[in-house]
């Protein structure tokens, strides 16, 4: 299996306060920055970063190939994956994402993950005027011809619904060829069974369990095998899952460091979209919202703590059913990591950096794992997960450019 | 996820093979013609599907906003209206996937 960190920018507002501290962006920026250049030192095999537009608090990661292109200058490795572009024409035309991907390719020497979505909350979908059930057909028709941009020598040009450009070669062209290795954001079920059938990599943003993980990836490599039509001039089959971490010496510290984190990144996440009240562009305070009903849950908390299950067993799957399968020790998060491995899933994708959660204490978790827990995993890769995905394609005659 | 041949209900089994047949070909509106039919088929059986059965209140598992309203008919069962002639091979995909998947949880 491999590795790698996956970035919102969750930026909270001081609970006492009504906006951010003047430094505060800049600050969760170089401190990506920081924690993408120990992983990279660490040997971590990816760091993607999302986009997202108007989402206060939960992303400011408005611009990630800005920020991307800096990483690159700051790692020698690690493969820097857009997780992902929006690809509907009214929030990127396609020939700007195909001219940034390329940029971006060139500057950091051929180490771009090209991950491709549609966009999803409404305040998104709504700042930039798309309509939401016309998003896939935009999202299929602009990766297409984004693809066609980054090999073509010139464009054909294209007269689609949603795209219209006469012939032009869109320049420069990426170093890695025919194109980066393509994914796209995938979380709903069936979208992972539609990556594999266009040749793309899933970039799960499902925070599948191991069972659902297993169904999915049996069923998404048969498809690659039955029933693929690329999308672009090379495929790369691949299955990922996001989930949050936080490693420390014992899971109580683990907890304590992380937890809050990770049911801010939740909370954040469904601010916006019903039966959530709608946001509230330039007032919202989701913070203060989060910290108030978690004192009430607490206290609810407290006092059902009687109800744990007696059995020590029982109580420790119990609790960590309340925190996800990686907020906890090495030892604890190894145990789920083998769950995955199992499954076969290629790629776990950490959101190490999320809510309140302090740098010091997330780069400490991520020299943690990295030293006790990855290397195993690592190397199982090659020896186990890396013939097993030859078998898989048997008979696959595609160009296979995938990184994994 | 779910295959055709995992649906026991015979007509069900065959619209649903169909949707699969018209997307492999690119028939992409007569693939969701289809699959629609199934799901309608699906919730004529198992008129609480939707709110009581395996998927209610998931909500990765929610009814796809692709160019088909679920609009309450007479009766207290939803009927489904194509709001466009015109579908991609993507959202093709997607609606046969959905509907299969109901299909199986469904135990049809």
């Amino acid at each position: 299996m491999k590795f790698g960190l996956f970035y919102e920018l969750q930026l909270p507002k001081p609970y006492d306060g009504d906006t951010w501290n003047p430094d505060d962006e800049r600050r969760i920026i170089h401190e990506m920055l920081e924690q993408v250049e120990l992983a990279d030192q660490l040997g971590f095999d990816y760091v993607f970063e999302v986009e997202h537009h108007f989402l206060e608090e939960y992303s400011h990661s408005s611009a990630p190939e800005v920020v991307l292109a800096a990483a690159s200058q700051r790692t020698k490795r690690i493969r820097l994956g857009h997780g992902i572009v929006h690809m509907p024409p009214g929030h990127n035309h396609p020939a700007r994402t195909a001219e940034r991907v390329a940029t971006l390719d060139l500057v950091s020497n051929g180490r771009v993950e090209f991950g491709t979505g549609e966009g999803a909350s409404d305040m998104e979908l709504g700042g930039f005027n798309t309509e939401r059930g016309l998003k896939k057909q935009m999202w299929e028709e602009s990766t297409r011809e984004c693809l066609r941009m980054l090999t073509a020598e010139p464009y054909a040009g294209h007269d689609g619904p949603f795209l219209r450009m006469p012939v032009r070669n869109v320049i420069p062209k990426s170093l890695q060829k025919p194109h980066p290795p393509v994914w796209v954001a995938a979380s709903r079920r069936e979208t992972v069974m539609l990556a594999a059938r266009l040749g793309m990599g899933s970039l799960g943003f499902g925070f599948e369990t191991p069972e659902e993980a297993d169904e999915r990836i049996e069923r998404y490599w048969e498809l690659v095998r039955e029933e693929c039509r690329p999308i672009g001039a090379a495929i790369n089959p691949a299955v990922s899952t996001v989930a949050t971490m936080m490693c420390a010496p014992t899971d109580e510290q683990a907890v304590a460091q992380g937890l809050a984190g990770a049911q801010f990144f939740s909370f954040s996440l469904g601010r916006g979209t019903p039966p959530n009240p709608p946001r509230n562009p330039g007032h919202d305070h989701l913070y203060r919202e989060f910290i108030d009903a978690r004192r009430e849950k607490d206290q609810a908390k407290a006092a059902a703590r009687d109800q744990e299950p007696e059995d020590e067993g029982q109580r420790a799957l119990y609790r960590a059913g309340q925190r996800g399968g990686f907020i906890g020790s090495p030892r604890f998060i190894r145990e789920n990591l083998k769950k995955y491995e199992a499954a076969h899933l290629d790629a776990m994708i950490f959101v190490a950096q999320c809510g309140d959660r302090k740098h010091d204490e997330i780069m400490a978790s991520i020299e943690l794992f990295a030293k006790e827990v990855m290397p195993e995993f690592q190397e199982r890769h090659e020896k186990i997960q890396r013939p097993w995905r030859e078998q898989q394609l048997d008979g696959v005659t595609f160009l296979n450019n995938s990184t994994i | 996820m779910a295959r055709p041949s995992q649906v026991q209900d015979e007509e069900l089994r065959g619209l649903i093979t169909a949707a699969r047949e018209a997307y492999l070909h690119d028939r992409n509106l007569e693939s969701v013609e289809k699959s629609v039919a199934a799901f309608r088929g699906l919730l004529q059986r198992q008129p609480d599907f939707l709110s009581t059965g395996p998927f209610a209140g998931n909500n990765r598992r929610v009814f796809p906003q692709l160019g088909v309203a679920m609009k309450q008919a007479g009766g207290g069962q939803p009927d489904f209206v194509l709001e466009r002639r015109q579908f991609s091979n993507p959202e093709a995909i997607t609606w046969f996937e959905y509907v299969s998947d109901c299909l199986v949880a469904a135990k049809l």
